[in-house]
């Protein structure tokens, strides 16, 4: 069995189809490559998945449980994280209350012993801020912990997305273009990052645009165009394939 | 029986045409427009005193108030809008929420803080229905709604103005490629939204007492019109106005006027509980 | 700010002493009393307003519900005054959730609107149930608070008590700022949808903080009936849960200090402001919209941008 399986999955925006009949099946501990060009339906892949947008039919299957018409927050605390391509950032945030937001679980009576002040509540916080440091060390964000978000530069948000994401512990972390915006640097960081990711067990989907660093990491890559699937393989099968080639130079913005 | 279902309809379409104009504005910035309820307070004074202060015939009382409205609608988002258009939404709310404190005190201070009423343009006529006499003002009120719905629905699908101030609804970044001028479009959404409050502050003059804290009732009544025929529908609108004014003229009747707009309330929560999305409405939801 | 600690004991210590000067004078009193009390309130709308970042008009109906449930518990049911104030802040959290529930399905603009429609249905109910609520009559004589022998009614005493429970209340709700809970509302307010994809659940979340903060407007509520000792529907309109919301805007709206504040301007102003008149609701209405247009921070932003270094980058502004 697939860790996540899509199955006839469409999403339609009035007469668009977005994602036509889409069948897509991720392996447990791959890292797979998404790539397409420009609205091929890649990010309304992730929404779909995350939840955060209905299918208009299909389904989505996650470890033998079907995912469609639950709750983006059910479907996190079942282990599918996700960084989004416009940062979503939580302004009046730290970098260090970003992660912890995604660490903690919410039962209701907890609130209780909180604005009571006890000890146990206590105890959970300083868990809570120990994990999140750790997190925030493995995406080299732990100096900046108590800056506000929303003032980092745009390649330590993705960074910061990516450690709110690893915070919910996910088996499943579906990064929406990580390395946009990323100087040299950062995306060598986040090179090894996805690799560390998947080394602690975890599978990651991968949508990118920077074509050197999907190909050099990911195991296997699927394409995407108006929708559907168009090849899938290993990087180097995917790069020869005429259609993936088609697809990118007919519209004029092919693989970097 | 058929007096209390005209006399609901009245004012029914009284609440979809304040809706309307409400539900214009909101698709066109994306916020609430706290302040629509008090230009419709405007416009019925404009309306009296344009008939009592200067004697004016009723057409040309209207003519006044729609104007003054209008002018009042471009001031507006002028001050209330423009400075904070790049700000979020929310801005924009509380914006409005201030307007609506200044008109309506500006209100007490000019027009005083005694009710007034007019005869309005058919005095007291009453017509003969079978065996029903009904108020020639609640059928003008019925007749002049159901012409401004279809001439605005005329308005927006066949004229090129129209059409641009739809595409700017739609989406204002399309409409600005598009090469649409949308901060005109905006402007002129309010000026229409204005425009058509003071007709429906006008039209409601023979049937409630203006005051100038009538703006709340007013926009409270609008907003229910809107949840029930559909967030953001037109159409919806007026389905909604028609179908609160009727019910509330119903259980004013059969159950308890002090009640009446209880129960309006009540029927709001249900709908939000049991069909968020209206009759009309798409669902709801943030944008992904 | 940099130690909020500090600011807040400097706060707490001249709280403490405000009152002292001005024993003899009832009206100062009166006026002190007043902030405190609107204080509170605003700290309660500030959870909603603040924190999640819904406007929220309907706060009249909770400030409503705690003052006739407090007065009906201490006259009719003969309870004591501190089981009163629980029970008048257990009603308007129950009716908090209650609205909550309906109001939180629809998009943030709309939500302003039932809020708001609450609020009306809370006061038509409270003006037309004549045979509980004595309509626009109002009740007379709600009882001055007492803690077995010892009786409040000094207006000096009721400062005191009313600053008690503002200090609690703000106790708690920075406690709550603080927590897990706090962070998933500030999360909410920046992103919905990210908050969800991180575990929140913003249903939830949302109806904690309006529970919450309908149970602080509730005992704020109480505290006005036992010391004004009147209470009539007039009080609680639209136009109390209005200045509620300026208040916290004033003030800077996120934060408790920001709201304590902005009580005390607001509460004091139209006082000073009397002679205005009629003037004076038109230049409010004014000064709401310039207070958006030019301070949207509040005087805690203002304050925290003159304590900021020169050049240093202005929060907010790297957002796209
Ligand atoms: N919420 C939405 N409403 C309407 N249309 C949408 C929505 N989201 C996406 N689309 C449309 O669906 C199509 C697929 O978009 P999507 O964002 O999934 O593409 P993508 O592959 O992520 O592209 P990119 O590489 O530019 O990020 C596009 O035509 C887009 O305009
Ligand atoms: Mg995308």
């Amino acid at each position: 069995m697939s860790l996540l399986e899509a199955a006839a999955l469409s999403k339609h925006f009035g007469g668009l189809a977005a994602v036509d009949r889409l069948d897509l099946r991720v392996e447990a501990g791959e890292i797979r490559g998404l790539i397409g060009p420009n609205g091929s339906g890649k990010t309304t892949f992730l929404n779909l998945v995350s939840g955060v947008l209905p299918p208009s039919s299909g389904r989505v299957v996650f470890r033998g449980q079907c995912l469609v018409g639950r709750p983006p927050h059910a479907i996190a605390r079942m282990g599918i994280a996700r960084t989004y391509q416009v940062p979503r950032i939580f302004r009046g945030l730290t970098v260090l209350e970003h992660v912890l937001v995604a660490r903690a679980t919410y039962q209701p009576l907890s609130l209780v012993p909180i604005l009571l002040g006890t000890r146990g509540a206590r105890q959970e916080e300083a868990r809570l801020r120990a994990e999140a440091e750790e997190i925030l060390q493995l995406v080299r964000l732990w100096d900046a912990r108590d800056q506000p978000g929303e003032i980092l530069p745009h390649g330590l948000k993705r960074l910061l997305e990516v450690g709110r994401a690893l915070a919910l512990a996910p088996v499943l972390v579906l990064l929406d273009e990580p390395a946009a915006g990323m100087i040299e640097r950062e995306v060598l960081l986040l090179m090894r990052l996805i690799q560390k990711i998947r080394s602690q067990g975890a599978t990651v989907l991968l949508v990118e645009h920077n074509m050197p660093l999907v190909m050099s990491v990911a195991d296997r890559v699927t394409v995407l165009d108006f929708g559907r699937k168009i090849a899938e393989g290993s990087p180097e099968e995917v790069q020869r394939d005429p259609a993936v080639l088609e697809a990118y130079l007919g519209r004029g913005d092919g693989p970097a | 029986m058929l007096q209390l279902v005209v006399n609901g309809l009245a004012i029914g379409a009284i609440y979809a045409l304040v809706s309307c104009g409400f539900v214009w504005v909101y698709n066109a910035v994306g916020a609430v427009n706290f302040a629509h309820g008090e230009l419709v307070m405007v416009g019925a004074f404009l309306g009296v005193s344009g008939s009592l202060a200067l004697g004016l015939p009723p057409a040309a009382a209207l003519l006044l108030a729609v104007l003054g409205s209008a002018a009042l609608g471009w001031l507006f988002q002028r001050t209330a809008y423009y400075p904070v258009r790049t700000r979020p939404a929310i801005t924009f709310i509380i914006v409005s929420i201030g307007m609506s404190i200044l008109l309506r005190n500006s209100a007490l201070v000019l027009w005083g803080p005694d009710p007034l009423s007019l005869p309005g343009f058919m005095g007291r006529t009453m017509v003969r229905l079978g065996a029903s006499s009904i108020s020639a003002n609640h059928l003008l009120i019925i007749g002049a709604t159901l012409a401004t719905f279809g001439l605005q629905h005329l308005f927006f699908a066949r004229t090129r103005l129209g059409r641009q101030m739809e595409a700017t609804a739609q989406d204002q970044e399309a409409a600005r490629l598009m090469g649409i001028q949308v901060s005109r479009m905006i402007a002129l959404t309010f000026v229409m939204s204005a425009a058509i409050a003071a007709l429906a502050g006008y039209l409601v003059v023979p049937v409630i007492f203006v005051s100038a804290d009538m703006g709340l009732f007013v926009i409270l009544k609008a907003f229910i019109a809107m949840v029930i025929g559909g967030f953001g529908s037109i159409p919806g609108t007026l389905v909604g106005g028609i179908f609160l004014g009727v019910l509330e003229v119903l259980t004013a009747f059969y159950i308890s006027s002090h009640y009446k707009d209880v129960f309006a309330f009540l029927l709001l929560i249900l709908i939000l509980l049991l069909r968020p999305e209206g009759f009309f409405g798409e669902k709801v939801g943030e944008k992904a | 700010m940099r130690s909020p600690r500090l600011v807040w004991s400097v706060t707490a210590a001249l709280a403490l002493l405000l009152p002292l000067p001005f024993a003899r004078s009832d009206y100062v009193l009166f006026l002190l009393v007043m902030c405190a009390n609107h204080a509170l309130l605003a700290v309660s709308l500030n959870v909603v307003f603040g924190y999640l970042g819904l406007i929220a008009l309907g706060h009249a109906g909770f400030y409503g519900i705690g003052a006739y449930v407090s007065a009906a518990l201490t006259m009719w049911a003969g309870l004591p005054f501190a089981l009163a104030l629980l029970g008048a802040a257990l009603a308007a959290a129950l009716s908090g959730l209650a609205l909550a529930i309906p109001a939180l399905r629809v998009r943030g603009h709309y939500f302003v609107l039932i809020t708001l429609g609450f609020g009306e249905i809370v006061r038509l109910i409270l003006l037309n149930w004549k045979s509980v609520t004595r309509g626009t009559d109002g009740v007379v004589g709600v009882p001055a608070p007492a803690f077995g022998p010892l009786t409040i009614s000094s207006k000096m005493g009721f400062y005191y008590l009313t600053l008690l429970v503002a200090v609690l209340a703000i106790l708690l709700t920075e406690r709550l700022r603080r927590s897990k809970f706090g962070r998933a509302l500030i999360a909410i307010r920046g992103s919905e949808m990210a908050a969800a994809t991180s575990g929140v659940d913003p249903a939830l979340a949302k109806l904690l903080a309006f529970t919450f903060s309908a149970w602080i407007a509730g005992s704020a509520g109480s505290l006005y009936a036992h010391f004004y000792t009147f209470i009539s529907p007039e009080v609680f309109t639209i136009d109390i849960s209005v200045a509620a919301l300026l208040m916290v805007l004033l003030g800077g709206a996120g934060s408790n200090l920001g709201a304590v504040v902005g009580a005390g301007l607001l509460t004091l102003l139209p006082e000073a402001l009397r002679f205005l008149k009629e003037l004076y609701l038109i230049l409010y209405g004014a000064g709401i919209v310039l207070v958006m247009v030019f301070m949207p921070d509040g005087l805690v932003g203002i304050a925290r941008r003159l304590g900021r270094p020169r050049g240093a980058v202005r929060a907010g502004e790297a957002v796209p």
